[in-house]
């Protein structure tokens, strides 16, 4: 029983983790996750050096977005993630 | 001298009415109705209201449902007898009223040509409809629908209006209310800077809002896809933007709304 539960539990971890590590599916996509960090930047109110520091990033993110560039976009949202923490 | 009185008055009796006749008969229609009124491009025809003439020159006032849609053209028909159509009175969404001087005959069973509406498609609240009956008979009124914009460039997307967005705010205005017309669809275009659109609220001209959630980024230079409003055609007031302020400075942006 416990095996079975262990199995499930890390399958979707596995699963989880695929999903959220994928580069953004469309260029739609890309934007709105864009969006979604430039929001969650918002919310943490960050001293001005650090806004413009994310700032410059998102804006990065945002111009791949734009020009399809989905794997590289896929690497900014991965340093964004960690520039404003959980 | 009696029948010389009573010839002279048989004369001038005639050269009383027949110029009237022959200015009715000249002013009858002859246009080919099927051509006008079962042409389905662009758009139906939807019977607006009906009047039953009455005996001597009348107004009468055919109020339009509000749920219609906003029509491009209207057309008047006349059924079970002929009537002068002498004036037609448009009052429009606005409480705008154009005057539409016909003065026409219309015979039983035909109709006028179809009466473009100034401006884009339009909707109207009532209209009032001046006229002169022989007998018996109905006029009916009908409106087409469809074909946003001006005839010849029905379905090109217009600029409503533009706002310069804020940084703090987070919430703009674009007010379109006066510039009449009726749209299914709305983009936005920005320039100057790019902008995090979170939502749209739609504020249509009969007071009923419409929340649409976008959250995204429109990139500097970028526009929307087509959004696509509720109903059909809708009259809008104004479109409230709800957007991200920006997290540090780089030049407001300009965001221009269009309707189709």
């Amino acid at each position: 029983m416990m095996t079975r539960f262990a199995a499930v539990a890390l399958t979707l971890t596995l699963t989880t983790e695929a999903v959220f590590a994928a580069p953004p599916a469309s260029k739609d996509a890309c934007l709105e996750q864009a969006f979604s960090l430039a929001e969650k930047a918002a919310s943490k109110k960050f001293d001005t050096e650090k806004q413009t520091k994310i700032e410059g990033m998102l804006t990065a993110l945002e111009t791949k977005c734009a020009a399809d560039d989905l794997a590289g976009a896929e690497s900014d949202i991965k340093a964004i993630e960690a520039e404003i923490g959980g | 001298m009696k029948n010389t009185t009573m010839i002279a008055a048989i004369i001038a009796a005639m050269f009383a009415v027949l110029p009237n006749w022959a200015m009715a008969q000249r002013d009858i229609e002859r246009f080919d109705e099927r051509s006008f009124y079962d042409d389905r491009r662009g758009g139906s025809w939807n019977r607006i209201g009906q009047i039953v003439v009455k005996p001597r020159v009348e107004r009468e006032i055919i109020r339009v449902n509000p749920r219609e849609d906003a029509f491009r053209r209207v057309g008047v028909r006349a059924f079970d007898g002929d009537v002068e159509i002498i004036e037609l009175n448009m009052r429009f969404g606005n409480n705008e009223v154009e005057r539409v001087r016909v003065g026409r005959i219309v015979r039983a069973g035909t109709g006028l040509p179809p009466i473009d509406l100034p401006g884009r498609a339009r909707r109207l609240r009532e209209i009032e409809v001046v006229y002169r009956p022989f007998g018996p008979a109905r006029i009916e009124l009908v409106g087409r629908e469809g074909g946003f914009g001006p005839g010849p460039g029905a379905g090109r997307w217009q600029e409503l209006g533009c706002a310069k967005v804020g940084f703090l705010e987070g919430k703009d205005v674009i007010r379109v209310g006066r510039k009449e017309g009726a749209f299914r669809a709305i983009k936005l275009s920005v320039r100057g800077n790019k902008l995090r659109l979170e939502r749209l609220r739609v504020v249509y001209a009969n007071g009923q809002a419409e929340d649409l959630v976008v959250r995204t980024v429109i990139p500097e230079g970028a526009e929307t896809r087509p959004i696509d409003l509720s109903g059909r055609h809708r009259g809008i007031d104004y479109v409230e933007l709800r957007y991200l302020p920006q997290i540090s400075f780089g030049g407001r942006a300009t965001v221009c709304l269009s309707g189709l």
